[in-house]
């Protein structure tokens, strides 16, 4: 639309302001709004379409409708519309002139309308007269002089600001996630904080009184403390009322601790000297931890902010351990007095603990007499000095046995036992368990390894070796006479006898003044040099008269030992101890027996083994050499104890379907089953280590995946306890579930950490069961194969 | 083509061919001709424009015969080319020469660029000496050049580990042994290498000399990708470190049989193992004449557990005692062998009654391949021996050992103690050792026989490793067993990769994997990251076809490229497009590996300098080179456009003449 704004000629047309209020014909004028009226459309459409456009693009951008930025663009547009199409500044006069110059048919004539008819001339009456139809066209019909409205201005101006819209749109949605991804979690996607979370200023952690430890303050987050210590968090930030703090352990409890905001500034700074409570006023949880935990903040319920995703933190707990004892002196757990010897001896021990020991003591047991005699007697005992040292304290004892009241004989059992200064439960631990023994006369068979005799083999290989040579000998009786046959026979009977002395020497015997016990086990002995048909067992055959007593039992080893006065006193006291049947079948194959008392049941047999030697009958002593060989075997083994069968009595078998073949009853069975592997949650832990490895950042996860967390993050909470290290991981683990993405934030090494952790954190490979993965034959080396096999047969 | 004659004039050179030569005579007379008319045609014109047509005539055809037979001018740069190669650490004192990609020394880079060494030769033809300098060239360089250059080189020194070896893929259960060579030239104190894993842990040490092997062992505890380091450390001081990558693939739960004379604690506890894990279990065991207890255990369905071929044919390991295999009748112990032929594996456990019978009749150890002694050292058959023993597996290459002191193992320590049965194993017939003890003593051997193998052994009570907390020993001997012995999978594989440390970005990668079915089979390879904020952590490349040889057979191989470092998800993919395995791959950057690739390096160039010298005639090299052509064609046409401009003159002014 162009409108020719040119000013109208003063000399033509007068002052239009006095001539238009008395003397304006009235279709001019009409025709002057007319148009007046048009061009405020168009003006009003543009402003509208601008207007529109500044709505729209203010509602995507501030997020709602900003009517007062829309009027204003309308307004302004209407004033710009104002300028530029000027429908304030026509005139008649200059709408005549815009006429003449759209319409060439008035001829110039527009003019003649603003004077009135009385006044014209009459060439501008006949003028007048010549153009009037084209004049009445005018009023009847708009066209040619009126503008039309044109639409393709505010138009254009729409699209091109819904355009611009619709793009801002499009990269506003880009930028946010998509609501698709967000429905189809069942859990929402954490939001990065756009919730203001409170800042820690400090943990303040006071000790156990009893660890006599000084509180002390820490900046950061993740926090090592003692049993037991208690804990103070101190936020700064807002509304911090809607906060709480929340503290899992090992045990997945979950405890939740609002923050209570400080009465006054005083009181937040009151128990911490040192710092300005005026500038770091806030609130604060308390807690006390026994265990290793994970903390972190937590909006409360209901506070509107359960998008809020945290992090979380460590607290490791130093356990409060044990007392550590260790015995300094003696050097040897097992100390030996001869019979004469002064039985003094120095007990030291080193006693260290973490924050303190508050008893200690010395428990003792005395043991008197020996075998079914021993009798004990329990004391407890103070150390008579102390001092510390490096390593800890040091806790000195003097011991006479005399004291004791110990003899020869006894034996005195001696440990510490040391109490901490836990207040609740004092944790206690003992030393290890010093012997003492006051020997007798006749040295210990037993050794110090518990085997009966050290020297024994030296003496089986001799027992073996007259066995050898007695059987050599009775293979070669044919061909030897019978004065070396019996020659030999003796002088192995000397070998032998020889034998049982230097044997005999350990277990009391006593040799060279008097002929060797007959009849121990067997009856007088015959002409032939045997004696009755050479049953070993017949040495129980002249236990008819022996006494039981009551605590003699069948137990002939223990009570034999060192200390038994009247132990060979008698031969009759030896057949009573020896000769008796201990086959009972209700006590087992061998009931409690020393090695002493079966290396005397050897030298039993070697008895009655040098017996038929020396009497020329080496038929007969060769079973003796050989139960003699079975006893010392035995005695090595007799370190074993057996019991007493109980319990199960096996119905009697009846003996009318025993070995009959009847296999009616016995059917075959098929039985199915599923193996039930044994629940072990830190297969978890690989899982998770390969799922680390395999995830990308910012990768949504899964339920399965979370459920997997969960559980890896309560082994490895399972595992702080013993290992501390582990609850970083934990925390980062708590962290991913919380936030429900692969995110671990600032942290740039949190992942490598994590996988170190999960790795060191994984148990011995068990390998599983699995398919053979060697490469099979294929058929052309499998023909390779037997052509060279066809070939090395036909070479051959 | 030939030269017949070869012409020189003071520094030019010509060699013409027949060809070029009868050319030149050609083009010559027929020049002459042309000149005799022209002179002719111009007898109406003055004598200095014939005289001008007549050496514009002589100067094209001179030109014309110098491209037929192009003058040859001595080259300047023949004789000695510099190649600067990586690891150069100065210039040759005439700072000249060329550089190969990769070279990183300040100086070098104005010196001409090489993208390949073949490309030297194409700018100076003349080449018959290269000085290389830096650690030289590649196997694959080297073949881009003639083997009759005469080379001179001086390898610098080398520090780190090299011709480093391992097992890019193992099966869970596998040791993973890294073997390799530490080159610290210059040095001569002993070295402590130290294998660490993820955590940061030594698992294995070794001290050793420079220039000596090495030798470390780990055993991954997690299926999947597994990284560890190589580090050498001198008084604590790390000076080296490399990393050592790879896959530990997860293996299929087997099905077992085992027909057992009595209930035994042995089959209690293999039981428990093989089906923790999956396995499937068929047990058999007679409690009577004729009676049989049969168990299913991971089964479904009514089997029945008998010698039936299409049973053994799904079985993959059997495991019977001496009693029972005595017991079997001819047409049943048939059956099994059948099945044995055709891949079953067969594990008999030596009892009184088979050892007896062995001794008795040697025959029946044919099978085993094996023949049975009375064992001297322990006669008593009631005490047997308790044995120490050893898995051996006859793939293990033996790596020999520094003689210096050795740090604590962590695996390859030998099974506990158990007893034995009281005979001497001798093996025969091509049988082969499985187990040994610590005085060598064969204990378990095996024999192929078909597509299977049968398998005797002395050992008792193996359920004792398992009682007795030696979980880890019980479950590495029934594991190593059931790998030698059982039936082997027939489902397609990925094999190792060869040389582990050739996995470089834009170098060819052959990929080969086992096809026993002989299907269709291609593999997809693409780069992991896990810095992708997409859900698929991989971009797939198009799946390359692995072909199987022409001469047949259950490998098939196809080759890759990737342009990308960092860990790689190899697939393994069907006829069909589905995964059948996948594993993961390490692909090397450029500081990764640097010693054991200069190493490779050095080695090639040295067998390259060896060929060079061994070649009776050296290249001489060529002492010229041709003049630039596009010399001789703008003389050409520096003749031919006044030769051009005069024939129209000509013509204009006859015609002129024509018309008056």
């Amino acid at each position: 639309m162009s409108l020719n704004n040119t000013s109208p000629n003063p000399v033509l047309m007068g002052n239009d302001s006095a001539h238009n209020r008395y003397h304006q014909p009235v279709s001019l004028a009409s025709l002057l709004a007319q148009l007046k009226k048009r061009l405020w459309v168009q003006a009003a459409l543009g402003s509208l379409s601008v207007g529109l456009v500044v709505l729209a693009l203010s509602t995507q951008v501030m997020g709602h409708p900003m009517p007062i930025l829309g009027l204003g663009s309308v307004l302004l547009t209407l004033g710009f519309h104002a300028i530029r199409y000027r429908p304030l500044r026509w005139t008649t006069a200059t709408f005549a002139q815009y006429l003449n110059r759209r319409i060439p048919a008035l001829e110039e004539s527009a003019g003649l309308w603003l004077l009135p008819e009385s006044s014209l001339t009459t060439l501008q009456r006949l003028q007048r007269r010549r153009v009037a139809a084209i004049w009445d066209e005018l009023e009847q019909s708009s066209q040619g002089w009126l503008p039309p409205v044109n639409v393709r201005e505010p138009l254009g101006v729409l699209a091109v600001g819904l355009v611009l819209a619709g793009t801002y749109a499009l990269l506003a949605l880009d930028s946010k996630p998509s609501d698709g991804v967000l429905a189809a979690l069942d859990k929402p996607v954490a939001q990065d904080q756009a919730l203001a979370s409170p800042s820690l200023l400090r943990i303040h952690v006071e000790p156990p009184v009893y660890t006599h430890l000084p509180a002390f303050t820490v900046t950061e987050a993740d926090v090592t403390v003692p049993e037991g210590a208690t804990l103070r968090w101190f936020y700064r930030g807002d509304q911090l009322s809607n906060w709480q703090l929340v503290l899992s352990d090992a045990a997945r409890r979950d405890r939740r601790f609002k923050l209570q905001q400080a009465a006054n500034k005083q009181d937040a700074g009151a128990s911490m000297a040192g710092h300005n409570a005026n500038s770091e006023a806030g609130a604060s949880a308390v807690a006390s931890v026994d265990a290793t935990s994970l903390y972190y903040l937590a909006p409360s319920v209901g506070s509107g902010n359960d998008d809020y995703s945290p992090t979380v933190h460590s607290i490791r707990v130093t356990l409060d351990q044990p007392p550590r004892i260790r015995v300094v002196t003696p050097s040897n757990t097992r100390v030996e007095f001869a019979k004469n010897a002064e039985p003094l001896f120095d007990y030291a021990v080193t006693i260290a603990d973490d924050y303190g020991v508050t008893e200690v003591e010395i428990r003792a047991s005395i043991a008197k007499g020996s075998g079914e005699g021993v009798k004990f007697r329990d004391a407890r005992f103070v150390f008579e000095h102390s001092r510390a040292i490096d390593e800890g304290v040091l806790y000195e004892q003097h011991w006479d046995l005399r004291d004791l009241g110990m003899t020869p004989g006894d034996e005195l059992y001696l440990f510490t036992r040391a109490y901490d200064n836990h207040p609740e439960e004092p944790h206690t631990s003992r030393s290890d368990t010093v012997v003492v023994r006051w020997l007798d006369e006749i040295p210990e068979i037993v050794g110090e390894d518990g085997l009966a005799i050290s020297v024994m083999p030296e003496y089986f290989k001799s027992q073996r070796q007259i066995i050898i040579e007695t059987e050599q000998l009775l293979a070669d009786k044919p061909n030897l006479s019978p004065q070396v046959f019996v020659a030999t026979s003796r002088a192995l009977g000397v070998d032998q006898g020889a034998l049982k002395e230097r044997y005999g020497q350990y277990v009391g015997d006593e040799f060279g003044e008097s002929e060797a016990p007959q009849g121990l086990i067997d009856g007088p002995v015959t002409a032939s040099g045997s004696n009755n048909d050479g049953n070993p067992s017949g040495d129980h055959d002249d236990h008819d008269g022996h006494d039981h007593g009551a605590d003699d039992g069948h137990d002939h080893g223990v009570g034999t030992s060192a200390g038994d006065d009247g132990l060979f006193a008698k031969g009759e006291a030896l057949m009573a101890r020896f000769g008796h049947d201990h086959g009972a079948a209700d006590i087992g194959p061998i009931s409690r027996q020393s090695p002493v008392g079966l290396m005397k049941r050897a030298l039993a047999n070697m008895w009655d083994a040098e017996l038929h030697l020396r009497l020329g009958d080496p038929q007969t002593a060769l079973p003796f050499e050989r139960e003699a060989l079975r006893y010392f075997d035995l005695a090595r083994k007799a370190q074993r104890i057996y019991t007493q069968r109980l319990g199960f009595e096996p119905p009697p078998i009846s003996e009318d379907r025993r070995l009959t073949g009847d296999l009616t009853d016995v059917q075959s069975k098929v039985r199915a089953q599923q193996a039930t592997p044994d629940s072990n949650t830190k297969a978890v832990l690989a899982n998770t280590y390969r799922w680390l490895l395999s995830t990308p950042d910012n990768r949504v996860f899964s339920t399965s995946e979370l459920a997997l967390l969960e559980s890896a993050t309560a082994v490895l909470t399972d595992e702080a306890e013993a290992r501390p290290g582990f609850i970083r991981a934990a925390a980062l683990l708590t962290q991913l579930v919380r936030r429900g993405r692969m995110d671990f934030g600032d942290c740039s090494d949190c992942r490598q950490v994590l996988q170190q952790t999960l790795w060191s954190a994984l148990p011995p490979l068990v390998v599983p069961a699995g398919q053979a993965l060697r490469s099979q034959p294929n058929s052309l080396a499998e023909r390779y194969q037997a052509r060279l096999q066809q070939l090395r047969q036909g070479a051959k | 083509m030939t030269p017949v004659v070869s012409l020189s004039f003071g520094t030019v050179h010509w060699s013409l061919s027949t060809v070029a030569l009868a050319a030149s005579v050609i083009w010559v007379l027929g020049q002459l001709l042309v000149m005799a008319m022209a002179w002719s045609r111009r007898r109406h014109c003055s004598v200095w424009r014939r005289w001008w047509v007549l050496g514009l005539n002589t100067w094209v055809t001179g030109v014309v015969l110098l491209l037929i037979a192009p003058p040859q001018l001595p080259d300047p740069h023949v004789g000695s080319v510099t190649l600067i190669t990586e690891g150069a650490t100065d210039l040759p004192a005439d700072n000249t020469g060329y550089r190969l990609a990769g070279v990183s020394l300040e100086a070098a880079e104005t010196l001409p660029l090489l993208h390949t060494p073949g490309q030297m030769l194409l700018r100076q033809p003349g080449t018959s000496q290269v000085q290389l300098v830096g650690h030289g060239l590649s196997a694959a360089d080297w073949a881009t050049l003639p083997s009759d250059l005469t080379l001179q080189w001086t390898p610098p020194e080398l520090h780190g580990l090299t011709d480093l070896e391992w097992p890019t893929v193992l099966t869970v259960g596998d040791e993973l042994r890294v073997s390799g060579l530490l080159r610290w030239d210059g040095g001569q104190s002993p070295l402590n290498l130290s294998l660490i894993d993820v955590s940061g842990r030594s698992v294995d040490t070794q001290t050793v000399l420079p220039g000596e092997r090495f030798s470390l062992q780990a055993l991954p505890p997690v299926v999947g990708p597994v990284e560890y380091a190589v580090q050498v450390l001198k008084d604590d001081v790390l000076l080296n470190s490399e990393p050592i990558a790879s896959f530990v693939r997860a293996s299929e739960p087997p099905r077992i049989m085992i027909w057992q004379s009595a209930p035994s604690f042995d089959t209690q506890q293999l039981s428990r193992w093989a089906t923790d894990t999956g396995a499937q279990l068929l047990v058999r065991t007679q409690i009577s004449r004729d009676r049989f207890l049969s168990q299913r255990i991971n089964l479904s369905g009514d089997i029945a557990i008998s010698l039936a071929p299409s049973l053994l044919a799904t079985v993959d390991m059997m495991v019977l005692d001496g009693r029972q295999w005595l017991a079997l009748g001819s047409a049943d112990r048939s059956s099994l062998l059948t099945a044995v032929s055709e891949g079953l594996g067969l594990l008999v456990l030596m009892d009184a009654a088979l050892g007896q019978a062995m001794v008795n009749d040697p025959s029946i150890g044919d099978v085993f391949g094996v023949a049975l002694s009375p064992d001297v050292e322990s006669p008593d058959a009631e005490s047997p021996d308790i044995k120490s023993p050893d898995i051996k597996s006859p793939d293990n290459a033996a790596i020999e050992r520094s003689p210096l002191q050795r740090g604590q193992l962590v695996t390859s320590t030998p099974l506990p103690p158990v007893p034995v049965s009281p005979w001497s194993m001798t093996l025969t017939g091509g049988a082969q050792t499985l187990t040994i003890d610590d005085r060598g003593e064969v204990l378990e051997a095996w024999r192929q026989q078909g597509l299977g193998r049968v398998a005797v052994s002395r050992l008792r009570d193996r359920f004792r490793w398992a009682t007795s907390g030696a979980e880890t020993a019980f479950s590495r001997y029934w594991s190593n067993l059931l790998a030698t012995v059982a039936r082997p999978s027939v489902t397609a594989r990925l094999q190792p990769l060869s040389t582990p440390t050739d996995l470089r970005p834009f170098e060819r990668l052959q990929i080969c994997a086992d096809n026993p079915k002989q299907q269709p089979l291609s593999v997809n390879f693409a780069a992991l990251s896990l810095s992708s904020t997409s859900s698929s952590s991989s971009v797939p490349s198009a799946p390359v076809p692995l072909i199987a040889p022409t001469t047949g057979g259950s490998v098939a191989c196809g080759f890759l490229w990737t342009a990308e470092s960092g860990w790689h998800a190899l697939t393994l993919l069907d006829g069909e497009g589905s995964a059948i395995e996948q594993l993961n791959v390490r692909v090397w950057g450029g500081d990764e590996h640097q010693p054991d690739r200069f190493a490779r390096r050095q080695r090639a160039t040295r067998e390259a300098i060896q060929r060079s010298q061994s070649i009776s005639q050296q290249r001489k090299g060529d002492e010229f080179a041709p003049i630039n052509p596009w010399w001789l064609w703008g003389a050409l046409l520096a003749g031919i456009v006044p030769l051009w401009l005069e024939r129209r003159l000509l013509s204009g002014r006859q015609s002129d003449a024509n018309v008056s």
